[in-house]
């Protein structure tokens, strides 16, 4: 276990925005942490990186429990970016990196490394300040994998990024855990985003942890279905019926077929002199599974 | 220690040290350009009972109420804001650095530079002095009471400073109290002794060694009358600087931004 924490709260004003969390993060995981705007993300990973102080609860990383005394230490191992990417504008990429460097006592190549990791050895001389925002991103990246962390803390990286500036960080990300065995805990309101790159998802939404699942999980859970619309829906569904449809409004929905299943089907209508408009596969969405969670749209 | 040359590897390309020097320049131009066209101290040159020594302390003495403040706000803005810019405080905290060492590192920083410019001007009087020939001996005791006190005071000036600086992400705050400093030390002389001493930066009225002796009222060398420093008000105020540097310090570790 990575990172576990125990009646995890935060207090501000006297509202929890964060209640009651037990998160569980297990070793090159890439947890998925979700939960719309307010919900208390960002004061949960601040937490985990003693920021902020909790109001109650405990946290374990790697093992040890968490405290003021060897935090410190335990940061030496936890590379983090949390919400707006900080750096020196008046510096180069470099000199930012140099900073980092001196202040963990790093050597040279692993600055090295973590800057060919994000792609930026071109960037290095050049002003942070005249930086594009995916550039600050990937530069704030750089300097919390340049100590080789076990775990890497994310807030938001894909906030402000173009879709193919999305699209690159999630690569990236992907790549951490097997390629260098690194854990990653990464935060977002989006719920696709996470969708295609997590192995764990945990659902935050006003301060409770309302969800926390393995993908494979979810995935069994949402098996994916093929929807039919034929010029008669009605002699389909008798046609089919040891396929066991669900007649739908406009067509018929049937389970998780393979190929042949399928190929077969749409023969079979053909046969009967059906016309087949369409044949679609559709999976249950994350959203689709919040939304009967919590019967509610998640907003983006 | 590796923290502090970090501290000074950020002020790359920050001009820090030449906006200390050109203010600091302009502040001693300013004093220094006015003793050749002064009939009053040209005179008391080569008197050896003149207090023609006192007479170049007080320049800078007068001036500094008015330059230090502005120095001092400089430079800790600028020392300061860059962490506000890019936003870093939660960068270093995550990466071994800790807002004590920040504290140590920034404050340092600023009252090095504010006592380098002391023993500048401590040093500008006495080149300029030999320059001009003054046959008074030097009155070392004085001048090390000038170079004391104005350290004195220049150091709550700069735990000011630097406390507003770093908790002020709009630096527009610490320049405005800097801004008011310096007006409050510029008109110090003016002000009666126990109104000044409350007002901070009035205290550095206190360093003007060298009076007119107001019964007779006339601008003669003999109307001159040397004037030991009060340091009362200086330790007292230091006292309190002391007390404010630790408050400061502990609400700067605690802020959250
Ligand atoms: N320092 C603070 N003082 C008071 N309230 C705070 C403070 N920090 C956060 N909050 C409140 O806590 C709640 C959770 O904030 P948080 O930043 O953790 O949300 P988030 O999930 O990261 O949202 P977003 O997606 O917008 O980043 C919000 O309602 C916010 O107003
Ligand atoms: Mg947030």
């Amino acid at each position: 276990m990575i990172v576990s924490t125990e009646n995890l709260s935060k207090e501000y004003d006297g509202i929890y925005r964060v209640n009651d969390l037990d998160i569980q993060i297990n070793e090159g995981d890439i947890y998925g942490f979700l939960g719309p705007n307010g919900a208390g993300k960002s004061t949960t990973m601040k937490m985990l990186l003693g920021l902020v102080k909790p109001s109650k609860g405990s946290i374990e990383i790697m093992g040890k429990s968490f405290n003021e005394k060897n935090r410190q230490e335990i940061l030496k191992s936890v590379g983090s970016l949390i919400e707006s990417p900080s750096y020196y504008g008046h510096l180069t990429g470099g000199e930012n990196m140099e900073i980092i460097r001196r202040l963990l006592g790093l050597p040279r190549k692993n600055i090295e490394e973590a800057v060919h990791i994000v792609r930026m050895e071109k960037q290095m001389n050049k002003k942070v300040k005249n930086y594009s925002l995916g550039m600050k991103q990937r530069l704030g990246i750089a300097m919390a994998l340049a100590r080789r962390p076990k775990l890497l803390v994310l807030d938001e990286p894909t906030n402000g990024l173009d879709p193919a500036g999305i699209e690159e960080m999630r690569e990236l990300v992907k790549t951490l855990p097997t390629k260098y065995g690194m854990t990653v805990m990464i935060s977002s309101h989006i719920l696709s985003e996470v969708d295609q790159m997590a192995t764990v998802v945990g659902i935050i939404n006003h301060g409770e942890l309302i969800f926390q699942e393995n993908m494979s999980v979810l995935d069994a859970q949402r098996q994916p279905y093929i929807i039919l619309r034929t010029s008669d829906n009605n002699l389909s569904c008798q046609i089919l019926r040891n396929m066991n449809p669900l007649r739908t409004g406009d067509g018929l929905q049937l389970g998780a077929l393979s190929d042949e299943q399928t190929g077969k089907a749409v023969q079979n209508l053909c046969a009967n002199d059906i016309a087949v408009y369409r044949v679609e596969e559709h999976r249950e969405s994350l959203e689709d599974i919040f939304l009967n969670l919590t019967g509610k749209e998640m907003t983006l | 220690m590796k923290y502090l040359w970090l501290e000074l590897y950020k002020l790359k390309h920050r001009k820090v040290f030449l906006t200390f020097l050109v203010i600091l320049g302009v502040e001693l131009l300013f004093v220094f350009s006015n003793y050749g066209n002064n009939k009053n101290f040209l005179n008391m040159v080569s008197d050896p009972a003149a207090p023609a020594w006192e007479d170049l302390i007080i320049g800078p003495a007068a001036i500094n109420g008015l330059f230090f403040p502005i120095l001092a706000a400089v430079i800790a803005s600028r020392i300061c804001d860059m962490e506000h810019k890019g936003n870093t405080w939660k960068l270093l905290e995550c990466n071994n650095q800790n807002r004590k060492t920040i504290w140590f590192c920034k404050f340092t920083i600023v009252s090095t530079l504010m006592m380098l410019a002391i023993f500048i001007q401590a040093f500008t009087i006495i080149a300029y002095g030999n320059s001009v020939g003054i046959v008074q001996t030097l009155p070392v005791r004085t001048l090390l009471g000038f170079v004391l006190g104005t350290a004195m005071i220049t150091f709550v000036v700069v735990t000011i400073q630097v406390f507003f600086s770093l908790v002020c992400t709009n630096q527009l705050v610490p320049m405005s109290i800097g801004m008011v400093g310096a007006l409050i030390g510029f008109i110090s002389t003016l002000l009666p002794p126990g109104i000044r001493n409350i007002l901070i930066w009035g205290n550095y009225a206190e360093l003007m060694v060298l009076g007119q002796d107001t019964s007779s009222g006339n601008l003669q060398s003999s109307g001159l009358v040397v004037r030991n420093i009060n340091f009362i008000p200086l330790v007292i105020l230091f006292v309190v600087g002391l007390v404010a540097y630790v408050v400061f310090r502990k609400r700067f570790e605690k802020y959250e931004y």
